[in-house]
């Protein structure tokens, strides 16, 4: 089965994406997507479009002479540079900008941690929020890593989860998905993502608020669920 | 490829020699852009904004100016250009004064910066200045939720960055645009204009009109496949 593009799946995140109504990691998330989805992208460009031409047509309000000349002096304050590392062919290939940005090294030498037989995990942002926040303040963002013919935990979301597929696929019970591919999953949706079984799967994934583990699994230390 | 490539970080935040993960934006060498003086003198005029109609290819000028020779008066006219529409707009989308105002500027700022990054043949300006201002707005929306963390977060904003291979045509004004959204059954175009001159999410069209989530998310996907429709090159 292919999966359908955004635009079809989930076209009120591409209208929020376009406008600004998302948080920062959902963004990432999609812009994601679209540098890997030709569809995606053509559907983002078209609304630009219309943002661009309703921001030409825009009369608007009068200068402020002072916020100018404030903003003149501060065309002068070069920002510090930042040195960017090296990225190794692995991950130029694999990771699109703007994903590229957010990687503080190179894929390997990421801060990898295994939640659980066969499924690492390496943070991309910052501090995760309060337990249980679903209130769209605080996010997870990380790379997901499944070795071939492994599965995550049946779960389904207290929140919203964005997966993007950055290298190999998974397939759940009703899809699979591919590099450059989307899932939006909530509470709706109980799975349990199984990586394919020659070139597992390395994933983008962006949650606001913890899994909640629904399969008979017992207890295991897992950092899906350490929110 | 041991040596790591200085760019320029976007930031306007002191970054006070934390240790970040990199600025992704703006990935051309930094003595591409011409920073430092440009012998032009900054003239402060004082002229009222007077309220002209764009073309893009003045902007499109001035861009070069600005991206070329960090010309300080192109910046300025660009600013008179622009500035104001930024601000209206924002306001309309039912932003304080105050906050407008700071999205204008920040907004014009990372123009200045990244100026290097346009690509006139990629897409038109005023295109290439909405993505601008999109991503301040949910710059400005992260760092109101977690203000506490600027310093730490990675404070990048995200662009699409590739454009598709296939054409799309431009848009070239509000005639056209109006014209386009004219194609647009009526509850279509009240979703888009809900989205776009009010700025709403989703969420908050489907919380203000009452009217259901599915509905909301179908308008917004046929809409889409009008635009394509009328947007596609033959």
């Amino acid at each position: 089965m292919t999966t359908q593009s955004l635009g079809q799946v989930a076209p009120e995140l591409l209208l929020d994406f376009a406008t600004g109504a998302v948080s920062e990691p959902v963004a990432l998330a999609l812009a994601t997507h679209a540098s890997l989805n030709n569809e995606a992208a053509a559907d983002l460009a078209r609304l630009n479009q219309v943002g661009g031409a309703l921001l030409e047509t825009e009369m608007g309000s009068d200068i402020n002479e002072s916020a100018l000349d404030a903003l003149l002096d501060r065309l002068d304050d070069e920002p510090a540079l930042v040195a960017r590392p090296a990225f190794d062919d692995e991950t130029k290939a694999i990771i699109p900008e703007p994903l590229r940005g957010y990687l503080p090294s190179s894929l390997k030498d990421l801060n990898w941690r295994r939640s659980t037989a066969g499924v690492e995990e390496a943070d991309l942002l910052v501090p995760h929020g309060q337990d249980n926040a679903a209130d769209g303040a605080d996010y997870r963002v990380a790379l997901l890593r499944i070795e071939p013919g492994r599965e995550v935990p049946q779960h389904t979301h207290r929140g919203q989860e964005l997966t993007v597929v950055l290298d190999g696929s998974y397939c759940d019970a009703e899809n699979c998905f591919r590099r450059g591919d989307i899932e939006i999953a909530d509470g709706d949706t109980d799975h349990a993502p199984l990586a394919d079984a020659v070139t597992g799967c390395l994933c983008l994934i962006v949650m606001d608020a913890p899994l909640k583990l629904t399969g008979p699994i017992g207890r295991w230390l897992n950092p899906f669920i350490k929110y | 490829m041991d040596q790591p490539e200085a760019i320029m970080s976007q930031s306007t935040f002191p970054r006070n020699g934390l240790t970040l993960p990199p600025d992704l934006e703006i990935s051309v060498a930094a003595s591409a852009v011409g920073v430092g003086e440009t012998g032009y003198s900054v003239k402060r005029d004082r002229k009222q904004n007077e309220h002209t109609d764009v073309s893009g290819a003045d902007a499109e000028r001035l861009m070069k100016r600005i991206s070329e020779f960090r010309d300080k008066t192109a910046f300025q006219e660009l600013y008179r250009l622009y500035a104001p529409r930024l601000k209206g707009f924002f306001l309309k989308a039912g932003c304080e004064s105050d906050v407008a105002e700071e999205i204008s500027q920040e907004t014009m700022i990372s123009v200045w910066r990244k100026a290097a990054m346009f690509d006139p043949a990629k897409a038109k300006f005023s295109t290439w200045l909405f993505t601008v201002a999109r991503n301040k707005r949910i710059d400005l929306i992260r760092r109101q939720n977690r203000p506490q963390i600027d310093e730490t977060m990675y404070l990048a904003t995200v662009e699409p960055i590739e454009m598709p291979d296939e054409q799309v045509s431009q848009i070239h004004d509000r005639a056209q645009v109006e014209a386009i959204l004219k194609y647009l059954p009526a509850e279509q175009l009240h979703v888009l204009k809900m989205a776009f001159f009010e700025e709403k999410s989703h969420q908050m069209i489907a919380d203000e009109t009452g009217i259901p989530l599915g509905t909301i998310k179908s308008r917004i996907r046929l809409a889409l496949g009008r635009l394509k429709t009328v947007l596609e090159t033959e």
